[in-house]
């Protein structure tokens, strides 16, 4: 048999080329190493730098046009006078809409800082420019490169709701606070104001076209209400420089009745929300007229109080009742009002800057009541629909509480501020090493019971003030209630190790069950009354 | 006659199975290669092994059983490091600055997955190559720096960096953990 003739193998030219190319893939396999997978999430500070130099390169393109100063009584809006922003780069918050784009907002160095006349009532002796949070939100546009900015000025009503840059911004309205959110475009235009009671949004305003001068009327469940502001300003002379009044009709708009920022009827409209210069600072100056891009102001969502996103009324109620703790405790037994741990932990949240606590209902698997979970870096709880439909309040409030010493006690691996906490999860982390898928509930759940007092005085306190029994049922039932949850996570039946020990004289795990399935289903051997 | 027909006709195909053999040599060749490529990756240090030893070997919960899978150090490090402050890292203090320094070296290093030799662990470590469907702690490679040792450990419901700590005795000893994801 003659040899077969090789030249026939590559006349089809293929072999060369299979060839060719297995050489290459195999000496491109072999000599260039892969990508390594980023080990960072990108920074936000790397990205902030893209946000300043898109707004250095276009600030004078987002100006009102030159068109004199009688825009403002013509166009019926209400226009404060323009002045040259000067944020302050090293101070921001990083976050998204819900929507998906994402927001930089940042702190505006400026002096200048409009501010409502009646923060002057609200604070006869302090300055209120100096309590206004000012701020540039800049919209990442969701297809171009372009980062559209919007000015939010932050009017505490109290006190209590003086807030300083780190607490407060448009993504995370503290879960107390109280005042007035008024957002404004880039050239000082009017564009909405959201109106915060105790932490919840209540009310959102905006200036309208003027019907009539000097009357307030209703439309459906909203308010007009004429206000004439005054323009006037002092300059870094000292001079007042006197310039025509603006009036504009504000409608401020409730789902129940009318409202106006007095909390009255509203119907003289005397109360008003003019906006005061402080007597300082930038001069108002005249704008270029507009180059391309034209500015357009972004839409946006209403403020995100962050924390209460409770759909069921019982439950947001309790809730909001939860956090406000023991100011109103009157004679907690033995002095123990200041164990009240609930609002304390709600207020570090607050304090670190960060308020990634949120709390929810909606479906929770296998039959828990509520659970924790750390979602996209935010501590969320949810509370399970099924069982907010037979629980009662004093068994909600419970379960709130207890959710929320898990998201204290999670927050802490965050920030680190209770050495205590942190060497109990430590310990037990050791010891429930071989816990398997339970690992980290039983560590926390046996580092809890050293909080079971401060849980069931949080909880009398809730009672006491806000419950079905008035805080009549004898401290011991709290301080039995406070145990709920603290079990075993291979069997939820029974109580963790660490907190048998806490279990009062006389009394027992299996006692302690009954009242805790008692409350949670809301039977008629209950001592609480059904949330729904 | 018939013969050389034959041969005749079944020229072209003995000529492609020539051809399909010489490929597939080919084919095993640069496989082999590759194969050879692959060894020059990282081994394990004997410190990595020592830290293993140290820690599992005294397990006294013989019926937990413990599973080794290499990881890609990467696939963690963006988590763990979203967890720092300037007090510290998870629920570890910053208390002095040997920690911080670990962590900072730890940042600035490039790490990946290492070749292993099993008969080198304590007993009582299983390697896998797919742990997902195992009950049990799951543990990856230890990243040693200075003193201290940051090991991943997870189970299908959580996730975390265990921090491990070399005193003057020498021993490894747990010290604090981050947690990366997990379920209450």
């Amino acid at each position: 048999m003659p040899p077969p003739k090789y030249k026939n193998l590559g006349r089809s030219g293929f072999l060369p080329l299979l060839l060719v190319l297995i050489t290459m893939n195999s000496l491109l396999t072999s000599c260039v190493q892969e990508p390594e997978a980023p080990r960072l999430e990108p920074n936000a500070g790397d990205q902030l730098a893209r946000v300043k130099s898109w707004f250095e390169e276009n600030k004078t393109n987002l100006r009102l046009p030159e068109r004199g100063s009688n825009f403002r009584t013509e166009s019926q809006e209400l226009i404060l006078p323009f002045f040259e922003k000067e944020p302050d780069w090293d101070q921001f918050h990083h976050y998204y809409f819900p929507d998906g784009r994402e927001v930089f907002e940042v702190s505006l160095e400026n002096a200048t800082k409009y501010f409502p006349t009646s923060m002057l009532d609200s604070f006869p002796d302090r300055d209120p420019a100096e309590l206004v949070i000012q701020n540039l939100l800049f919209v990442k546009h969701p297809t171009q490169e372009r980062f559209d900015p919007l000015i939010a000025r932050y009017y505490p009503d109290n006190q209590e709701s003086l807030e300083d840059f780190k607490s407060i911004s448009y993504g995370g309205i503290p879960y107390d606070w109280s005042g007035k959110v008024d957002i404004w475009t880039y050239d000082e235009r009017h564009f909405i104001g959201f109106i915060f009671d105790n932490g919840e949004l209540t009310h959102h305003s905006t200036y309208q076209l003027q019907t009539s001068m000097g009357e307030a009327r209703i439309m459906g469940d909203c308010r007009t209400i004429i206000r004439e502001i005054s323009n006037n300003y002092t300059g870094r002379d000292g001079i007042v420089v006197v310039r025509p009044p603006t009036v504009v009709v504000e409608v401020v708009c409730t789902g129940s009745g009318g409202y106006t920022p007095s909390g009255n009827n509203g119907n003289d409209g005397s109360d008003y929300h003019d906006y005061e210069r402080p007597p300082c600072c930038d001069d108002p100056v005249p704008a270029p007229p507009r180059d391309l891009p034209s500015y357009d102001p972004p839409t946006i969502p209403s403020p995100n109080t962050i924390v209460n996103r409770l759909t069921n009324p019982c439950a947001s109620r309790t809730f909001k009742q939860l956090s406000k703790g023991s100011q109103y405790l009157t004679a907690a037994p033995n002095d123990l009002g200041a164990l009240d741990i609930f609002p304390g932990m709600l207020d570090l949240f607050e304090q670190s800057g960060k308020f990634d606590y949120q709390i929810q209902n909606g479906i929770v698997p296998n039959g828990a009541n509520a659970k924790t979970d750390l979602i996209n870096g935010m501590l969320v709880i949810t509370i399970d629909n099924n069982y907010l439909s037979k629980a009662t309040s004093l068994s909600l409030a419970r379960t709130i509480i207890h959710e929320t010493v898990h998201a204290y006690l999670w927050k802490q691996t965050k920030i680190q501020s209770d050495l205590n906490s942190l060497q109990l999860l430590n310990f037990y982390w050791e010891k429930y090493k071989s816990s398997g898928d339970g690992r980290w509930p039983d560590t926390h759940h046996a580092a809890m019971s050293e909080f079971i007092l401060g849980m069931a005085v949080s909880l009398y306190n809730w009672d006491k003030k806000h419950g079905p029994s008035g805080g009549s049922l004898g401290f011991d039932y709290y301080y039995k209630m406070a145990f709920g949850g603290l079990v075993r996570d291979d069997d939820p039946t029974k109580l963790i190790e660490e907190a048998k020990q806490f279990i009062p004289k006389g009394s027992s795990w299996a006692e302690i069950q009954k009242i805790l399935n008692n409350e949670a289903t809301g039977t008629n051997q209950a001592n609480g009354t059904k949330c729904n | 006659m018939k013969q050389q027909e034959l041969i005749k006709l079944m020229g072209p195909s003995a000529i492609d199975f020539k051809y399909l053999l010489l490929v597939c040599f080919l084919f095993c060749f640069f496989f082999i290669a590759k194969g050879q490529g692959n060894e020059k990756k990282e081994k394990f240090t004997n410190a990595q092994y020592e830290f293993l030893r140290d820690v599992f070997s005294n397990n006294s919960n013989k019926k937990a059983k413990i599973y080794f899978e290499s990881k890609d150090p990467n696939s963690w490090m963006g988590k763990f490091f979203a967890s720092e402050s300037e007090k510290g890292i998870g629920t570890c203090m910053y208390e002095g600055s040997l920690l911080k320094n670990s962590i900072i070296q730890l940042k600035n290093g490039v790490y990946e997955k290492k070749d292993y030799d099993t008969k080198r662990f304590p007993q009582g470590i299983i390697p896998v190559k797919n742990s997902r469907k195992k009950k049990g702690l799951h543990i990856s490679e230890p990243l040693i720096v200075e003193t201290y040792s940051f090991l991943f450990v997870w189970d299908s419901s959580y996730e975390a960096i265990e921090i491990y700590h070399k005193g003057h005795e020498g021993n490894w000893k747990f010290k604090c953990f981050v947690i990366l994801k997990g379920d209450l």
